[in-house]
């Protein structure tokens, strides 16, 4: 009995000790939490009062903004969702129909994963299959520079049969090569403080077999590049930006370079204090002058005429009540004629035409030379509408709708370091924070949209995107066509990885950079840069302010 | 008789040289590669020679060596053993006759063959990678195979992944540098596998066979006084040793290393310094909001729980524990983790992550990182076809256009008032989405059985029970001979009983309570089934402690004592054995939460989560552990004795000798190979399902093959006389732990590197 009784302490005492080993924090639920409200800084609403999103996840930048709420779209809003990330077929009829006869994805989906930046392009095969590969290739003459005529500005790699593809896109190949020297480090692949860094390009070769009647064409000495996508979040709000204050930025950027503080100038978009290259739509729209906003090349406009707008009819090839014709090669009938004489094309172009027009509604497809009916339809310029104005209304407004992430970690005394900084040593002068809109008037070049009420609007927020809409040269290896580029919008590039799960940051034009670093630095990869005198800055910052800059930029 | 000695001593050289020849292999590997390492080492013609020279010796001189005495079920075993051994050398030679092996590089589209029987065709091939990182994740291959009458299969190679096809076996062995091809390996041997399978079943059998008889206490040639020692004569000898140890140790210096509750401690903190980094701490949101957090429901791992539970284990994967601390002593709970990732996602990103050597781990913690804080494992709503995340909330067409919208909105609200200071906001909305998953979602587990998980998540974490149990368990072996000192042992006695009786009574608990929560029994995957493991384990010990009377009972008549005899575990007291049975448990307790640290979320290493993986690594690591146990007593042993073993030597005195190797010592070495044996084996049984091959002599498998021949010799002491001498065989103890400590750490260091794609 004793000896029960000796056990049974035994395991009473060592029972505490063995729970308090065991035991882990517990919170006490009955407590009640407290508010600590606090004003935050405005920069932390990267898209105003209207256009910001609160919850950090993947889908941030698919979020629609309170105006979207306010002017009780939101039906559309998630319809124009669906046009977005939904893939399109090559039936003639039915939702999301269309696709071809050649398209450069099928999908928007494709190039704008989780709605943002495309990611980083691997080494090797050039897979435009891959969802998140948002790079178009850039076929243009060697020495000027010019687009070839021979395929189109953005070059299709796929087609419903009978076609055949304008370029055989297993042929791609993708290197990526290691830049050697850096003018801003003084040729040093290392900070002062010895952190290494390294800057890698891609190269693409594209075999004159790949390329679609390459035995007929006269193709020239072409060189390839990649241009990537951005993100589609925030268009809306940089559309309401007035036309004014991107001229006043233009003056004043011009003053900058009379004054010698830029190294390039493009004359042919600003010159003497005036606004030249206007943009303008005579085809469906009455040729209205307009100040360009977006793409690397500064070709488009206000958004409803934008690259968006383009991309659903030109990507796809899904033609729409103003654009009922295909997008094929510059030169406008190349592809055309190449297919017309293809006999494989022949024999199989009946039984495709018998499903695009059952009716035979268009004689001129049915005549009894197949070549001709496979020239006519391709250069057909009323071809059945394949999406319909409530969609493309839908998608539009969708486009417009969609919200910035806030800024993280406002309170982080690195990030706020990290923005006195990035003013300092002269990034925020092309990067320029914020904006401030106007009454945003819907202005439309195709004169689509004509009233204020279609959209979801944005009057008079302050946004901070970091950009100054104006073009600028980085003289880059193998940089972008032309090497005039935008300046890109920074906001909401810090959640890239985060949001899309890409190895890198897939920053700059063709996502060479792997992080903001490796961006940073491209900024003065050559003496001739604009942004060489801020990149040497940066280079010789000490190592805590230049982890404060990355870590803005990456917050922003 | 003559005969007799030369073959005893030439199988035992050959032996020897075969050990040299597999050390040598490594080194040749490591210079000229592993193609060169196969032909010129491991399966040279003479390699073959000697493996087989040596396996005629041993078997020749092992059925004299048996005839002589009575054979019973331990001779029946010790024949097994060695038979068993012979066959999968057998198996492994028709594997080396019979078998084909070789690779196949094929383009994507391109067709290869090997035999006539089939053509194959890369039909695609694609590399995935770790989400957010460059860090490969998997290497899929699909390939069609034609034979020769026209029929088509379809198939798909990946890591771990083997195709079968009419007893073809293929594997990912490497892909073309632009991701448009891949060399396949191939491996046709039906015959090999079989008989290798039948070794391995019939040693399996045997070694069960020689842990549960009875050993022969002399062999024939000894005289009875050597063999039989009575009770007080044991007594003596113990307390002998232990007095010389104990004066040795206040002699020396080095007695503070010694000392066992010190080897102890800094056992016990090797094992922990991984979790001693921390950093800048982020602010955390308020508990009470991340509590309510915690109460969400969410699928998670296949099935509805509280959000609490996923956090603890994204916590463990990230932080090593269910909690993180900070540099500044700021501690968060799993909720407060979870809560922060989701809301505050950069701030966490400078939390410093667990690291672990292997590349592949870390990309795994990332990944995880990256899916808590890009809500893709938070999967808290719910349709008709079942869960899905927050990213997908809203895009759902079948919902009403409110709930739609509340989906859409709910955690967008929580997230605006968290960074506007609006906590009690916060705190109400996450309420209120409680509210709406009990008020429109199905099958949600009921109110008592979600708050008996919610306790789970802060009682169920077993890593300090481990490190508990390991404890206890060395403590108890190095303390062997200790027991002799009356009220120590009562001490030891006191705490060896309850922490078994404590322990198991907890695992019970922690079992039962599972049950009740998951609906199944806890026995589905290697985290449970180790931790059933461990209880089966502190159930033996805590009835050998609860049974026993008297601690330095001998020939004791304790209930305790006929379950020791069955396993043949019947030491000088059964607290040895519950020692013992401590360590197995600690062991299985660190495994399981090994393993419990790699939680599923995602799915990324199916195979990884086999129990037969978490045996084979727990049984390894408890052979380690014996050997290593080994290694201290024998060099307290060597250290405290020196004096007395030299005059032993000088007198001539050998085998039973005083300080000479103990049967607590056979023992330990005795169980130590055979665990050593049954991992190697389990780990060939595991490599054959994922990678087509059951042995492919990586270093790291060559190495524990070493281990175990080196250890296999002083087994052998009976044919060995010179290991019944104290001093050589205490060394050689010592110094074959090196080849232990080669496997586990020399081998990633020196060798490792060469097989990472494997």
């Amino acid at each position: 009995m004793q000896y029960n009784f000796l056990n049974l302490s035994r395991m009473g005492l060592l029972g505490l000790a063995a729970l308090c080993v065991a035991c882990n924090p517990i919170e006490k639920p009955n407590e009640e939490p407290t508010n600590t409200e606090e004003e935050m800084p405005d920069w932390y609403y990267a898209g105003g009062k209207l256009g910001t999103t609160f919850l950090v996840t993947s889908n941030a930048f698919e979020q629609p903004t309170a105006s979207v709420e306010n002017a009780n779209m939101m039906e559309s809003f998630k319809a124009g969702e669906a046009l977005f990330e939904k893939m399109f077929m090559s039936n003639a009829a039915g939702t999301r129909g269309g696709l071809g006869p050649v398209y450069v994805r099928s999908s928007c989906i494709h190039c704008h994963p989780n709605y943002g930046h495309g990611t980083s392009v691997p080494e090797g095969r050039y897979n435009t299959g891959e969802i998140g590969n948002g790079t178009l290739l850039v076929i243009a003459d060697k020495t000027t520079d010019a687009y070839k005529t021979w395929v189109a500005g953005m070059p299709q790699l796929h087609a419903v049969a009978p076609f055949k593809a304008p370029i055989d896109e297993s042929q791609i190949t993708v290197t990526w090569k290691t830049a050697t020297a850096c003018a801003a480090s003084g040729n040093v692949m290392a900070f002062p403080d010895g952190t290494p860094f390294e800057l890698r390009y891609p190269e693409v070769t594209l075999p004159a077999e790949a390329i679609y009647g390459h035995e007929q064409l006269d193709l020239g000495d072409y060189t390839v590049r990649l241009e990537n996508t951005i993100g589609i979040y925030g268009t809306g709000l940089t559309d309401a930006i007035p036309e004014d204050s991107i001229i006043a930025q233009w003056a004043r950027e011009e003053k900058a370079y009379q004054a010698g503080y830029l190294k390039h100038w493009n004359s042919a978009m600003f010159e003497s204090g005036v606004y030249k290259n206007w943009y303008t739509n005579k085809v469906q729209g009455d040729g209205t002058p307009y100040v360009r906003r977006y793409t690397y090349a500064m070709s488009r406009g206000p958004l409803l005429d934008a690259a968006g707008a383009n991309a659903i009819w030109n990507i796809t090839n899904v033609t729409r009540s103003d654009r009922r014709y295909h997008y094929l090669d510059l030169a406008g009938t190349t592809y055309a004629t190449l297919s017309s004489q293809d006999p494989e094309v022949q024999a199989g172009f009946p039984a495709y035409i018998e499903k695009i027009d059952p009716q035979h509604e268009h004689a001129e497809w049915f005549t009894d030379d197949v070549a001709q009916n496979i020239y006519n339809y391709l250069t057909s310029k009323d071809l059945p509408v394949e999406m319909t104005d409530d969609e493309y209304s839908d998608l539009m407004i969708w486009h417009r709708g969609l919200a910035v992430p806030a800024v993280r970690g406002v309170k982080d005394e690195a990030v706020k370091r990290g923005r006195e900084v990035f003013e300092q040593i002269g990034c925020a002068a092309c990067h320029r924070p914020s904006w401030t809109t106007g009454s945003d008037q819907i202005q439309d070049p195709n004169k689509f949209f004509t009233r204020n009420n279609d959209m979801p609007r944005y009057p008079y927020q302050t946004i901070w995107p970091y950009t100054d809409f104006v073009q600028h040269k980085l003289c880059m290896e193998n940089d972008i066509r032309t090497g005039w580029c935008r300046t890109t919008p920074l906001w909401g590039r810090g959640l890239h990885r985060k949001i899309t799960g890409d190895a890198y940051e897939a920053r700059m034009h063709d996502t060479r950079a792997r992080d903001a670093v490796e961006a940073i630095m491209w900024h003065g990869y050559s003496e001739e840069s604009d942004a060489y005198e801020s990149t040497v800055k940066f280079y010789n910052l000490p190592k805590a302010d230049r982890e404060a800059v990355v870590k803005f930029v990456n917050a922003i | 008789m003559k005969t007799l000695h030369y073959l005893r001593i030439s199988s035992f050289s050959l032996m020897g040289i075969l050990v040299g020849v597999l050390i040598g292999g490594t080194i040749v590997e490591q210079c000229c590669g592993h193609e060169a390492a196969v032909r010129y080492c491991y399966a040279a013609p003479w390699t073959i020679a000697l493996w087989f020279a040596a396996v005629m010796c041993g078997g020749v001189y092992l059925w004299y060596y048996l005839r002589r005495g009575v054979f019973r079920l331990r001779e029946a075993a010790v024949a097994g053993i060695h038979f068993g051994f012979a066959v999968i050398l057998a198996g492994a030679m028709c594997t080396h006759l019979f078998g084909e092996e070789g690779s196949l590089s094929l383009r994507v589209g391109e067709s290869g063959r090997v035999t006539t029987d089939w053509t194959m065709t890369l039909t695609d091939f694609r590399v995935l990678y770790y989400a957010g990182t460059a860090t490969p994740e998997d290497y899929v291959s699909t390939v069609r195979m034609e034979d020769a009458q026209g029929s088509v299969t379809e198939g798909e190679i990946a890591m771990n992944r083997v195709f079968r096809y009419r007893g073809w076996r293929f594997y990912q062995s490497s892909y073309d540098a632009d991701r448009g091809g891949c060399t396949l390996r191939y491996t046709h041997d039906p015959a090999g596998i079989g008989i290798t399978y039948a070794g391995y079943a019939l040693l399996l059998l045997s070694m069960i066979g020689y842990l549960c008889s009875r050993e022969r206490m002399d062999n024939g040639a000894r005289t009875k006084d050597n063999g039989q020692i009575t009770f007080g004569e044991q007594k003596a000898r113990t307390m002998d040793t232990s007095f010389q140890r104990r004066r040795y140790l206040v002699l020396s210096p080095l007695s503070l290393f010694l000392s066992p509750s010190h080897l102890v401690l800094c056992l016990v903190s090797l094992f922990l310094c991984p979790s001693l980094m921390a950093a800048a701490a982020p602010v955390p949101v308020q508990a009470p909001v991340a509590e309510s957090f915690g109460r969400l429901y969410v699928e998670y791992n296949g099935r509805v729980c509280p959000m609490s539970t996923m956090a603890a284990d994204v916590c463990r994967k990230l932080y090593g524990k269910p909690y993180y601390k900070a540099e500044d002593g700021t501690q968060y709970t799993a909720n407060q983790v979870l809560t922060g990732l989701l809301f505050d996602y950069e701030a966490w990103c400078d939390v410093p992550l667990k690291h672990s050597r292997k590349a592949r781990q870390n990309a795994e913690r990332e990944t995880i990182r990256r899916m808590a804080g890009n809500g893709a494992l938070c999967r808290i709503w719910q349709d008709a076809d079942g869960w899905y995340d927050i990213n997908d909330a809203g895009s759902n067409e079948v919902l009403s256009n409110d709930e739609r919208l509340f989906q859409m909105y709910a955690l967008q609200y929580v997230a605006s008032d968290l960074a506007h200071g609006n906590n009690i906001g916060a705190n109400e909305t996450l309420k209120k989405i409680r509210e709406y998953q009990k008020q429109h979602f199905r099958d949600l587990p009921g109110e008592r059985r979600f708050a008996a998980e919610q306790v789970w998540v802060m009682f169920g974490y077993t890593l300090p029970l481990a490190f508990v149990c390991l404890a206890v368990s060395l403590l108890l072996l190095m303390m062997n001979y200790e027991l002799g000192k009356r009220n120590y042992a009562f001490v030891l006695r006191w705490v060896t009983t309850a922490v078994c009786v404590l322990l198991w009574a907890f695992l019970t608990a922690m079992l039962v309570w599972r049950w009740y929560i998951s609906g199944h029994v806890p026995m589905s995957n290697g985290h449970e089934t180790m931790q059933f493991l461990a209880w089966v384990c502190l159930l033996i010990a805590s009835t050998l402690c609860i049974t026993s009377r008297r601690p330095r009972l001998l020939q004791g008549r304790g209930y305790g004592n006929g379950v020791l005899e069955t396993c043949n575990l019947k030491h000088e007291t059964p607290y040895t054995s519950a020692g013992c049975l401590l360590l197995v448990a600690g062991m299985a307790l660190l495994v399981s939460n090994m393993s419990a640290s790699n939680p599923q979320i995602s799915h990324l290493m199916p195979v990884l989560q086999s129990p037969l993986l978490s045996l084979h690594v727990s049984v390894i690591m408890v052979s380690y552990a014996l050997f290593a146990l080994l290694m201290l007593q024998s060099v307290i042993a060597l250290l405290s004795a020196t004096k007395h073993l030299t005059s032993n030597s000088v007198s001539g005195q050998t085998a039973n000798s005083a300080s000479g190797p103990t049967s607590v010592h056979m023992r330990l070495l005795r169980i130590g190979v055979c665990c050593l044996t049954a991992g190697i084996f389990l780990g060939a049984v595991w490599a054959n399902m994922s990678w087509g091959r059951y042995w492919g002599w990586d270093p790291k498998e060559v190495w524990a093959l070493i281990t175990l021949l080196v250890y296999a010799f002083p087994l052998h002491s009976r044919m060995l006389p010179f290991f019944r001498r104290p001093r050589v065989f205490y060394l050689y103890c010592v110094l074959a732990f090196g080849a232990v400590l080669f496997t586990y750490f020399g081998v990633n260091f020196l060798l490792g590197g060469m097989h990472a794609y494997q």
